[in-house]
């Protein structure tokens, strides 16, 4: 029985093939209930209805309804009711009474979203805002009020009067546009503009106004007016009569939002992606998507757009979290329950951000909710994650807490063999933010984040590097058009060491990085066409470069400690979303970024325009603390424009440019958690970089497609790499290794995603490039012979594929595929004796490729049953990564074994791994 | 100065564990040998030149790289001297490659040492001036039985050294090990052919004519071992292991004897073989360390981009001999396997009447594959046997492996 009513609301096209609405049928009935009736025209047809019970149950129907179309017999059955109905593409039928369900939204409905859309923060606000709703007609009555305009005075001739006024939300002050206006009995009316502003002409006496739109409960004014006057309404949303409602949001973002290069990524959404050892990973999720690419399955980092690992900005809750990944890069430390979503800017990157070359990943915690205690759980095969939300203050403030761990200690612990009892790994992350809606005008948010990563190899090593932030944001609404954020983060990154053998050289090294940030950004709606955003950053960094010190009593290890360094880094930024017109839409941002390493300091001087190293050293020069080293300034534009040739068809296209003053250091291959972090200074330059992207946009058959190319020519330069076989930890004179070249990235990304339906899912295609130039005039310093080769994560044909298919509500597939050309390697090209011992000669740097590498991964899940009122809701997730077994080759090396060269590869997934999941939420 | 690279003392560590984590998880072996062929070559120099504070005629080794799976080719009829404040030092070719100094000469200290070579088509080479490293002695050499941190039980020689000075920190150590080894299936007989000539294939027994139970065996170390102790308040090198030697290893079998040399090295000449020593190391299977050329101290002259391999050290080196016998270790049966599986085989005389040849025993017994052992004495495993047991050559005749010649230096 369909005892309850679902009101679902579809956006696009919902029309079912013509064939099966042509399809023709013969009913007759003879003083059937039309409840009875509809029963049996469901069990002859193969539609559904949905619909309550008691609707049908007062009308009786008689007739012969002969070879009728289903629609035709439809018009007949319900001719002479209170019913309408809508038939969806699925086959179902949807019944109501008194209204009726629209199949398309009023012209204006997106219009408010294109001016905002673009900042995450503001889109995520109107998110919250129901966009439409089933209105139910008995709340419309209310009592009405009478209003007095002016007084009736002889003197006035006038037959009519204006009246104006601002519609506004009661809920929360924000102006509510398009609110329909008329006059009973009367055909004129006008609909209130976007700041709520409405004008209408009166006649003289009595009026009956009605405000009504969608959004907002029907409300009518009995005015009588004698004068020009005003009147402001506040409107109350219309969220009772909401029963249940498929949103389908921001659906044709993708052509209307003006940068390009911006990926979103819904985490709830991303759930069914099946992923290693079951983990939901949105990190994972990103890199399937076209521009983001991983090194390989143990890399630790991610390469947008041909950039380096260290050139992606993450941020959580607005702080840098500088290496979310537990266990080399196989698990995010990114809490995927506590994450509300994910925006990536690889293109265009707004001038609020900046820091970094290649990318910004903004990452949203959640707000707790601050009605109900809520929560999500999930046990799998090697970790186990919790997420709970409180309300504290009953619709003001909420407290989220997450926690992640592994229980591989456990695992590794009760194995037989004795060489993995000896390893150990292990980690965690913990998540809490705290909201707080003050009042009307102001809001707060509180994050602290932690993550640590714990991994013993040998018995006689311990490795350990937590991640630590902590963020306030303060935001203040002065009025409708100015709102203000005050930002206030903390990060550190931190790894140690500890090395415990047999002989005298036991010892603890430590590595410490610590920036503390304070961002104002101001939001100024100048007016309908012009939103400003503008503010400033200062960020002090803090770096204990290293220390080692002996580790027991026998030790004799030297306590050494390398030098903190500490910098300012700054930036003044302000950009203009400006609507053009109608179609052209620009977003032109100006960031003045600037870096000072300060003391207390030493810096060493070598002499220019030579190899820094012995013989270039001039000396160690000190500073005193707080005194400028060096400083740098750099212009960062970020223009971005669209202009829209149809409402579905857009060409965005937009100049990036970016300064970077913390670098990285890795003399290894891929990125690694005892990678040290250095802050530019007089001999490390600043990287900087230029970004072109163009791109075309088309979404198809009602959005329901969203196509696009994206192409872009990057340009860096000061790029860091190392001197072969530089030693980077702990060393002193850390510029003699450093080389600094150009860089140059170029490709074609392509992505159709099917957005909805029962299959849904994406294709991505990406061409791609990225080069490197390391020339000198001195033959120690090139690479290569000083010509542009592949950088180590340069791999130009990548495909993905993530297909989500529903069986029921209850049941669906998922699956992923990859294919990536093999990375770039340097291989040994041939042997040679030195000192008896055999070893090898390598070729030009990067000349070879590993095998290209492909992987499927598949997915089922199974949501437990979906009633309304269960206390929980369950979903079990079963995949296999890699189905096809493919040993992935990840690296080849060259070892000396027992005094013979033997080449060798490593992989890390080479058989497929099933894993399954339990998911709890409430 | 720089520094020594902790991570190089890490790398180890990172070593295969982690795989092997994964491999739990997987259950597979994530490492494999790959078949690799060179698909480029670089013809390139190799300049191997050590000289050192002993008196002899110091060597300087010329040599080409090679593909894998080939054998290195020499680098013949060079012009090689060393420049040094006292005068040139010049060098002769006395066996294709390899130059000895033409008169014996010692390294002295606080001299520059240059090394010049001029190759046959008259390409020249340059290294940048040397000096003598801080002379230091080995204290002590212990041998031991431990188990190493991948669970193997053994023998490890373990090098104590000081440096009052502090200013050596680079060590180097190469060994020649001498070992003895003796013939498991030795027997006091020897078959010899008494016939090949078609139809005559005929065989014998005659009492063996020399020795071959007991013979001594020499090799020459061939992995880089190095130990700094750049990071260490003194310049104390204690406990190192020198070289681990497994107690499945045949070369402990009976009694083995290891000269150790200890080589002090030059800061950038400890780290030129130290990457070398990484470059061919099992790093970490998440982070592999960029590998590419690696710059020495010797430079062409003739063309500048020209990529040389090679480090001219001059280095102080000191050596200590050691001994030991299986039995100081473990009791005295079993015994480590032996190098070789002896098998023992009884093969026939053929008379091949087609060929109007003799084959079979007589060609075994004529290229010394397989050597007697005892005589045939009619086990039905064997089909279509000959007259005698044969077993590989190394177990009944040790000079398959060595000398039977008892070095000078041994002390039973």
């Amino acid at each position: 029985m369909k005892k309850f009513l679902l009101v679902l609301f579809v956006l696009g096209s919902l029309v079912v093939k013509a064939q099966d609405l042509d399809k023709r049928v013969s009913f007759s009935f003879n003083e059937t209930s039309l409840y009875d009736a509809i029963i049996n025209i469901e069990a002859q047809t193969d539609y559904q209805f949905y619909f309550i019970e008691t609707w049908l149950q007062e009308y009786k129907l008689t007739g012969i309804y002969e070879n009728l179309s289903f629609p035709e017999l439809l018009d007949e059955v319900f001719n002479n009711t209170l019913i309408n109905y809508y038939i969806t593409q699925d086959r179902k039928v949807i019944l109501t009474k008194y209204n009726r369900i629209y199949d398309e939204l009023p012209n204006t409905f997106f219009e408010p979203e294109i001016v905002t859309n673009t900042i995450t923060l503001a889109s995520k606000e109107e998110s919250e805002d129901p966009i439409f709703y089933n209105k139910n007609t008995t709340q419309a009555v209310n009592e009405i009020e009478t209003v007095r305009i002016g007084k009736e005075r002889e003197s006035v001739k006038q037959s009519a009067f204006i009246l104006q006024g601002i519609l506004a939300n009661a809920k929360n002050g924000y102006p509510a546009a398009n609110v329909a206006i008329t006059i009973e009995g009367r055909r004129s009316g006008t609909v209130s503009k976007e700041d709520g502003s409405f004008s209408i002409k009166l006649a003289k006496g009595q009026n009956l106004v009605k405000f009504q739109s969608l959004e907002f409960q029907d409300i009518s004014k009995r005015v009588i007016i004698y004068n020009n006057g005003t009147l402001n309404v506040d409107l109350v949303e219309a969220l009772e009569g909401l029963d249940e409602v498929l949103l389908r949001g921001n659906v044709n973002k993708a052509v209307k939002d003006a940068p390009a290069g911006v990926t979103k990524i819904d985490v709830e959404k991303s759930k069914n992606v099946p992923l290693v050892l079951g983990e939901r990973d949105i990190f994972k999720v990103a890199a399937s998507l076209p521009g983001i690419a991983t090194a390989g399955e143990g890399a630790n980092g991610f390469n947008v757009r041909g950039g380096k690992t260290d050139q992606n900005l993450i941020l959580l809750d607005d702080g840098v979290i500088y290496n979310p990944a537990h266990f080399f890069g196989i698990f995010s430390a990114i809490n995927p329950f506590s994450t509300e979503e994910v925006t990536i800017y690889k293109g265009h990157v707004p001038a609020e951000y900046g820091g970094r070359l290649s990318s910004v990943f903004d990452i949203l915690t959640k707000d707790a909710s601050v009605d109900k205690i809520k929560g999500e759980a999930s046990i799998g095969l090697v970790t186990s994650n919790a997420v709970v939300e409180v309300p504290i203050v009953k619709e003001k403030s909420g407290l989220l807490i997450g926690g992640r761990t592994t229980y591989s200690d456990l695992i590794l612990r009760n194995l037989d063999n004795e060489e993995l009892k000896k390893s150990s790994a292990s980690f965690y992350d913990v998540i809490a933010k705290y909201n707080h809606k003050i009042n009307e005008k102001n809001e707060l948010k509180v994050t602290a984040y932690y993550s640590k990563d714990k991994f013993s190899i040998t018995s006689d090593s311990l490795f350990g590097y937590s991640n630590r932030m902590a963020s306030i944001k303060w935001k203040h609404t002065f009025n409708d058009d100015n709102t203000a954020a005050v930002l206030l983060t903390n990060s550190q990154y931190k790894f140690d060491i500890e090395f415990d053998g047999q002989t005298n050289r036991n010892f603890e090294l430590g590595y410490t990085l610590n920036e503390t940030a304070l961002k104002l950004l101001f939001n100024k709606k100048y007016n309908a066409k012009h939103l400003f955003k503008y503010g400033l950053e200062v960020k002090r960094y803090d770096i204990s470069p290293g220390f080692i010190r002996p580790l027991g009593a026998n030790s004799q290890v030297e306590s050494r400690t390398i030098a903190d360094e500490q910098a300012l880094e700054g930036a003044l930024f302000i950009s203009d979303i400006f609507k053009v017109t109608k179609d052209l839409q620009i977003e032109a941002g100006l960031r003045y970024s600037f870096f000072s390493a300060v003391g207390e300091a030493s810096q060493n001087i070598y002499e220019d325009g030579v190899p820094k190293g012995g013989d270039s050293f001039i000396e160690t020069r000190t500073y005193g603390s707080g005194e400028a080293i060096e400083t740098y300034g750099n212009p960062e534009f970020r223009i971005a424009g669209r202009y829209l040739f149809t409402p579905s068809f857009s060409v965005k296209g937009g100049v990036n440019t970016s300064a970077q003053y913390i670098h990285r250091l890795s003399s290894n291959t891929t990125a690694s958690p005892i990678d040290t972090w250095k802050l530019s200074d007089a001999n490390i330059k600043p990287q900087r970089a230029v970004q072109y992207s163009l791109g075309l946009f088309k979404n198809l058959n009602e959005n329901m497609f969203e196509l696009s190319l994206e192409g872009y020519y990057k340009t860096s330069k000061d790029i860091l790499d190392y001197k072969v076989g530089a030693q980077l930890l702990l060393n002193e004179q850390l510029e003699q290794e450093v080389l600094q070249g150009d860089g140059k990235a170029y490709g074609i990304e392509f992505l159709l995603k099917k957005t909805y339906g029962k299959f849904n899912g994406w294709i991505g295609y990406t061409y791609a490039r990225s080069l490197l130039k390391l020339d000198s005039d001195f033959a120690e310093e090139r690479v290569n012979n000083g010509e542009y080769f592949s950088s180590n994560y340069d791999r130009p044909h990548d495909f993905s594929f993530v297909g989500n298919f529903k069986l029921t509500e209850r049941f669906s597939f998922s699956s992923n595929f990859v294919y990536q050309t093999g990375r770039p390697v340097t291989a040994a090209t041939g042997s040679f004796i030195i000192n008896d011992v055999e070893a090898v000669t390598f070729s030009d740097r990067n000349e070879f490729r590993i095998p290209d590498y492909y992987r499927l991964d598949l997915g089922f899940n199974v949501e437990g049953n979906h009633k309304k009122n269960k206390l929980a809701h369950s979903f079990w997730t079963i995949s296999v990564y890699n189905v096809l077994g493919r040993n992935n080759p990840y690296s080849v090396f060259f070892v000396n074994e027992g005094g013979e060269i033997k080449a060798k590869q490593t992989s890390i997934f080479t058989v497929p791994v099933p894993s399954i999941s339990y998911n709890l939420k409430f | 100065m720089r520094i020594e690279n902790i991570s190089n003392q890490l790398a180890p560590l990172f070593k295969v564990a982690n795989i092997l984590f994964f491999c739990l998880i997987t259950l597979v072996s994530c490492t494999s040998d790959i078949e690799f062929e060179n698909q480029t070559f670089e013809d390139l120099l190799v300049i191997d030149a050590t000289i050192t504070n002993e008196f002899l005629r110091q060597e300087v080794r010329l040599t080409r790289t090679y593909a894998f799976g080939e054998e290195p080719s020499f680098e013949t009829d060079a012009t090689v001297k060393v420049l040094s404040n006292g005068g040139d030092i010049l060098f002769e070719e006395t066996e294709p490659g390899i130059y000895l100094s033409i008169s014996a000469f010692k390294a002295e200290p606080n001299v520059d040492y240059q090394l010049q070579i001029i190759t046959k088509n008259n390409r020249s080479y340059t290294s940048t001036n040397q000096n003598l490293t801080t002379e230091t002695q080995i204290d002590n050499i212990k041998v031991d039985r431990i188990v190493n941190d991948d669970n193997v039980d053994g023998v490890a020689f373990l090098v104590d050294s000081f440096d009052p000075t502090n200013t050596a920190k680079f060590y180097k150590y190469e060994f020649v090990e001498t070992f003895k080894v003796v013939a498991p299936m030795w027997v006091d007989e020897d078959a010899v052919v008494v016939s090949d000539v078609y139809p005559d294939c005929e065989v014998g027994l005659v009492p063996r004519s020399e020795d071959k139970k007991v013979c001594y065996r020499t090799e020459i170390s061939n992995q880089f071992n190095l130990a700094s102790t750049a990071t260490l308040t003194e310049d104390r090198v204690e406990g190192h292991i020198a070289h681990f030697l497994s107690n499945q290893d045949y070369k402990m079998s009976h009694r083995y004897s290891m000269l150790l040399k200890q080589f002090v090295l030059s800061n950038e000449g400890y780290e030129y073989l130290e990457n070398l020593n990484r470059f061919t190391a099992e790093g970490s299977a998440f982070s592999q360390v960029q590998t590419g050329f690696l710059v020495g101290n010797i430079k062409s002259d003739t063309n500048v981009s020209e990529k040389v391999i090679g480090y001219f050290e001059v280095a102080s080196v000191d050596s200590q001999r050691v001994f030991f016998n299986y039995t100081d270790f473990y009791p005295p049966t079993p015994l480590p396997p032996y190098i070789e599986d002896c098998f023992i085989s009884a093969p026939p005389i053929k008379v091949d009447p087609q060929r109007e040849i003799c084959s079979g025993l007589i060609n075994i017994i004529n290229t010394g594959e397989l050597i007697f052992y005892e005589l045939y004495d009619g086990d039905p495993v064997f089909v279509d046997p000959g007259p005698y047991y044969m077993v590989p050559r190394s177990c009944g005749d040790c000079t398959a492996l060595g000398t039977n010649i008892i070095p000078d230096f041994w002390i039973e």
